[in-house]
């Protein structure tokens, strides 16, 4: 995955994972990391990196599948 | 050893399980969904993959839908005590494991009521119609079992969902001594929650139970702590699988799940059910012909049984005869069985019985030396 990373956070491991899997079979690359909220919201959350061009679509994907999206 | 009690576990278990569980150990060893290094994700993808392959296995909607559990009896319990409130009503069968009546006897102290509806073997809407007159205005759940752990007596588990949900009442299905024996799909079966162990029909080890969530409804928790995730917060987060799986995971045992489902899997779960089902057909046959035994259910068959069974041998009680069965490294189980109200229900419940129960590593002569067996000790017993 090249150029600037954008990140989807999501709360759980397993969310984060089928997200991620969703994503590839859609030709979206993309990985997880395990962050900390910046912000101290949440504290421990997951995070599905994309290109920054792929954000949207990626966004949109996880949502429409249920996959929970973090503000 | 001749090993009959697969009802209690399944022994031996598939091959290649003792070198999943020592992958992890030695390769896989850290604790899932928590930390970001190498080894961390490894075993949270050890997880995620039994996760995936128990929610195909079982027809759920994804994989989060799977919980993990420490056990079956624990995941009736998540069920009973994460849906029932004061005030609510439970129907529960008279066929079901101690893992169910403990527990909704125990809610009757939080003004919780329950009914217990029998269950007629072989008649299945003469049990639908038990379920229904026991329904009332205030019935939230049906829970019982798929098959009675003791006799093998099926429910009729898709009509007993049907009635449910029908009627908006939940629908819970304790698949102890069916998952892996019998084929449960969820999008055939009305069910909302499926409760099963990892050690039995499934094939791993002991300490891992599931549930299996087919509905939107949020539990509420009986257990709360660490889930790797939204830790900032001290409130148990609300989505799956993170509710329902506070602590950390038996990731061996998961390892160990995914091994037995795969072996499912390349056996074919209709071949495995039918050399299970011959099995115990050729002991019921040869046992109902021994008039020194006493069996107590019609001959099994798949629509109406899961493959063990029950039985006496005449003037011999059950712990003595199984005591002399295991004498001859014959492996079966006797008492009651944890299921006291199958056994009222039976009217075995003074001395129990023997209950036996092939897996697909038992073979027909097996079964024929244990008939040897029960010949031998009935004369030893009757000269005596």
């Amino acid at each position: 995955m090249n150029g600037k990373k954008s990140r989807i956070k999501t709360g759980s491991y397993t969310l984060a994972m089928r997200g991620c899997e969703l994503l590839k079979q859609n030709g979206i690359p993309c990985e997880i990391s395990k962050i900390s909220d910046p912000e101290g919201r949440y504290g421990c959350i997951y995070s599905i990196n994309v290109s920054e061009s792929n954000l949207w679509p990626a966004e949109k994907i996880l949502r429409s599948s249920g996959i929970m999206v973090l503000p | 050893m001749i090993y009959l009690d697969n009802a209690a576990t399944t022994w031996p278990k598939p091959r290649g399980t003792a070198a999943a569980i020592a992958e992890v150990l030695s390769m896989r060893g850290a604790n899932p969904g928590r930390g970001s290094y190498r080894m961390a994700e490894l075993s949270a993808e050890t997880v995620y993959k039994c996760r995936c392959r128990a929610a195909a296995f079982f027809g759920a909607k994804a994989p989060e839908n799977v919980i993990f559990t420490p056990s079956c009896t624990h995941s009736i319990n998540y069920v009973l005590k994460g849906v029932l409130s004061p005030g609510d009503h439970v129907i529960i069968s008279d066929m079901e494991h101690n893992a169910v009546t403990r527990p909704v006897t125990q809610l009757v102290k939080r003004g919780i009521q329950f009914s217990t509806a029998h269950v007629h073997e072989c008649d299945p809407q003469a049990t639908v119609a038990e379920f229904r007159r026991k329904m009332r205005v205030n019935t939230k759940m049906i829970f019982c079992t798929n098959a009675s752990n003791v006799f093998g007596v099926k429910l009729p588990i898709e009509e007993i969902g049907q009635l449910a949900h029908r009627n908006g009442i939940l629908f819970g299905v304790d698949c102890a001594q069916s998952a892996g024996t019998v084929g449960l799909d969820l999008n055939k079966l009305h069910a909302d929650f499926l409760c099963m162990p990892a050690h039995k029909g499934l094939y791993g080890i002991m300490g891992l139970g599931l549930l299996i969530i087919n509905c939107d409804r949020i539990l509420a928790t009986t257990v709360e702590g660490g889930t790797g995730s939204l830790s900032g917060i001290n409130i148990q987060p609300d989505f799956l699988p993170d509710r329902l799986e506070s602590g950390t995971l038996n990731v061996p045992a998961i390892a160990a799940l995914d091994v037995g489902m795969s072996f499912i899997d390349s056996i074919g779960r209709n071949r495995l059910e039918t050399h299970e089902m011959n099995l115990i057909c050729r002991a019921y046959d040869a046992i109902s012909s021994m008039p020194e035994c006493r069996l107590y259910t019609a001959r099994p068959q798949p629509e109406t049984h899961v493959p063990l069974l029950s039985f006496n041998i005449n003037g011999i009680p059950s712990d003595e005869a199984a005591v002399c069965l295991g004498e001859r490294d014959i492996a079966v189980r006797a008492g009651l069985h944890c299921a006291g109200d199958a056994h009222r229900a039976m009217g075995t419940q003074s001395g129990g019985t023997i209950r036996i129960c092939p897996s697909v590593f038992t073979s027909a002569d097996e079964i024929d030396s244990m008939i040897d067996a029960i010949h031998d000790i009935s004369a030893q017993y009757s000269h005596n």
